[in-house]
């Protein structure tokens, strides 16, 4: 009787001090797990992106993608696979952490035989070739771009989450505001909510299909939902791969002059 | 009938090599279908472009080397003699490590100006239509060899032309986009046959060393090349003015470069051309030969929202200049494009604008692109000739209203 108090007594301390460990943590320090979430030194997909408008008309964009950390950087080139009229657009990405450092963007246009430098500050509160995702969400933030905030736990679908609401320092962002529920153990995104400049509610971000491949997670379905204009846009990620070998110089303008792969 | 045969030959092929397929080979065909309607919005209000025409791109690859080719197969109702068979590019493509080589018919775009040539002299212009057609069909394939060494952010292009390829120049009365020479108060003919001779001589041969660096991309280029607009030198004879068009030899030593700051992009282009030469305004005083500085500057803001404003000022500036020379001086142009996508980008409003400074004269395009689904688009736009001197005063009687359906596959 006594080993078994002592047992109760250990297992509430230790729930006590786990708690207590979840409780010390920061909304700054949540989103520092996520970003530090391995997803391999390089990696490759392809995607396929479905819009649709509030009329249910369907269009598709499909792009081939590799990307590769230096650092904390990020290089990313990208080509357009459908629709005709795309097909062999690329776009070359060097993507740096650093507050306040543009990041240096190239489009090669095939039609025009060119290349053409464009701005790496303004794009990012675009949207992506027409979908709901800007490029800001295509690429990869900087963390403290934002200042987050733990505000609860949550279970949704029996998965323990961590809601944060992260508000943007910039003034250029398109959204004042965004709350992602936040798979405990596997530090992704179950849905995210951004909100207005108004603070009312514009998007509606939800992942699924979330899978181990490689000992890396990845969630292969993104449906983003502009909750405004009633337009969606599918995004599925087919046949990603991590720590695949990248040939040096891939991610210059000569690559992208090639027009694939 | 040997034109249709190569049609025949070009719209199979891709059938003969897909049956001879290995697992190493790669064989794409991709390409589009279109139809454009140009009308005078002047009096008669009658067609000035009607045509019809599939464009196909063939490309076939087998481990580092694949080849490229792309036909334009149209039917023009008012300019018949442009209906057919055109190959537009043909070439075979290798790359090593870091070294590339690319051979055969193709177009080679140097330089950071959009729509204005300043280091971009190796492609010449079709103006069959004038600047009425879109721009990547107004650029000319030539045949050339490029020898491409590249290495990290670096790329050196050594470039060889056999033989030259100019300018297109209507002068046909019967086309509408003609250049006028009907203000001259005398009898005028026009020869334009008089273009380089196929020799080893009269190659083009030149290089380019560019670099895309964080902040910032630069380049060097030169070029030993020709004028490919001809000079017109006149002689009187009898009671006509003969207009003789002539190429000559030209150099050009210029760079480029591009800077993003903020939500902007900062773009300068120039070139120094030597041995230029320029029409007099005398008859039989013959041509002048002069060098020349040509430059621009541009700026590209991306402000949020999908817009896109580009403005650019470029200026042909003749040095050690003589007034018995018909080009004024200092020759400038403003160009300014505005776009904007709307409905995620399902609609594109866009407009080009080019501006003759010393002519006070412009040409703008305005156009209105909707996706109607992933294949078709369907464009209505206008085109504005405004003035009554320069080239764009020629055309003052052609704006016109313009519509276009493309379906890609």
């Amino acid at each position: 009787m006594k080993y078994f108090k002592f047992q109760i007594l250990v297992g509430v301390v230790l729930l006590a001090s786990i708690s207590a460990s979840a409780q010390l943590l920061t909304g700054r320090d949540i989103m520092q797990k996520v970003d530090n979430r391995p997803d391999g030194d390089t990696r490759f997909m392809e995607m396929t992106m479905k819009l649709i408008n509030k009329r249910k008309r369907v269009r598709e964009r499909n792009v081939e993608s590799y990307s590769m950390d230096i650092g904390k950087d990020k290089k990313t080139i990208m080509f357009f696979l459908y629709p005709g009229d795309v097909k062999g657009t690329g776009f070359l990405t060097w993507d740096y952490d650093e507050i306040g450092k543009d990041d240096d963007k190239w489009l090669y246009l095939p039609a025009m035989k060119k290349t053409r430098r464009i701005s790496g500050a303004s794009a990012k509160a675009d949207y992506f070739m027409g979908t709901d995702f800007t490029y800001d969400d295509m690429g990869s933030r900087s963390l403290d771009e934002d200042i987050h905030k733990l505000l609860r736990e949550e279970t949704i679908d029996g998965h323990k989450c961590w809601v944060i609401e992260s508000t943007s320092k910039d003034s250029r962002d398109i959204y004042l505001k965004k709350i992602s529920w936040i798979r405990i153990d596997c530090l992704i995104p179950l849905k995210v909510e951004y909100y207005d400049k108004l603070g009312k509610l514009h998007r509606k971000l939800a992942l699924s299909n979330i899978e181990e491949i490689d000992g890396f997670w990845i969630a292969k379905k993104l449906v983003m939902k502009n909750v405004q204009t009633y337009h969606e846009t599918i995004l599925e990620k087919i046949n990603p791969k991590f720590n695949v070998p990248v040939k040096k110089g891939l991610f210059t303008v000569p690559e992208l002059e090639a027009g694939e792969f | 009938m040997k034109k249709y045969n190569y049609i025949l030959l070009l719209l199979f092929l891709p059938l003969l090599l897909n049956a001879q397929n290995n697992k190493d080979k790669k064989m794409t065909f991709n390409g589009f279908v279109d139809t454009y309607h140009a009308v005078r919005s002047k009096s008669p209000n009658d067609f000035i472009s009607s045509r019809s025409r599939l464009r196909g791109e063939l490309k076939v690859r087998e481990g580092n080397s694949y080849l490229y080719s792309s036909f334009n197969v149209e039917e023009n109702s008012i300019l018949e003699d442009e209906s057919g068979f055109e190959l537009k590019e043909a070439y075979l493509n290798y790359t090593s490590n870091n070294w590339n080589i690319r051979a055969g018919r193709q177009i080679i775009i140097w330089g950071a100006a959009d729509g204005v040539r300043i280091t971009d002299l190796l492609s010449p212009m079709d103006y069959t239509e004038f600047l009425a057609r879109d721009y990547d069909d107004i650029r000319m394939p030539i045949d050339a060899f490029r020898f491409r060494y590249f290495k990290d952010n670096m790329k050196l292009d050594f470039v060889l032309v056999p033989t030259v390829t100019s300018f297109v120049i209507p002068v046909n009365s019967e086309n509408p986009w003609a250049f006028k020479f009907s203000n001259l108060p005398i009898n005028t003919q026009v020869f334009t046959e008089n273009k380089p001779s196929k020799k080893i001589a009269n190659s083009e041969i030149g290089m380019r060393l560019s670099y895309a660096l964080p902040g910032i991309d630069f380049s060097l280029a030169g070029l030993y090349t020709w004028d490919k607009m001809p000079v017109l030198n006149s002689k009187i004879v009898g009671d006509t003015l003969l207009l003789n068009s002539e190429y000559h030899r030209m150099t050009f030593l210029g760079g480029d470069v591009s800077k993003p700051l903020g939500q902007f992009v900062f773009r300068g282009e120039a070139a120094v051309n030597f041995t230029k030469h320029f029409l007099c305004t005398e008859v039989g005083d013959g041509l002048a030969n002069k060098n020349t500085v040509n430059y621009l500057l541009g700026i590209d803001w991306y402000p949020a929202g999908e817009w896109t404003v580009m403005t650019q000022f470029s200026c042909e500036n003749i040095l050690n200049y003589s007034h018995k020379i018909v080009q004024v001086e200092y020759k400038s142009l403003i160009t300014n494009k505005v776009s904007k996508k709307l409905f995620n980008s399902s609609l594109e409003i866009s407009d080009f604008t080019y501006y003759d400074v010393n002519n006070n004269a412009f040409f703008s395009r305005f156009s209105s692109d909707y996706s109607l689904s992933d294949q078709i688009h369907l464009c209505v736009g206008y085109d504005w000739f405004y003035g009554d001197k320069g080239t764009f005063g020629m055309y003052k009687n052609n704006s016109e209203i313009w519509f276009k359906a493309k379906y890609s596959f």
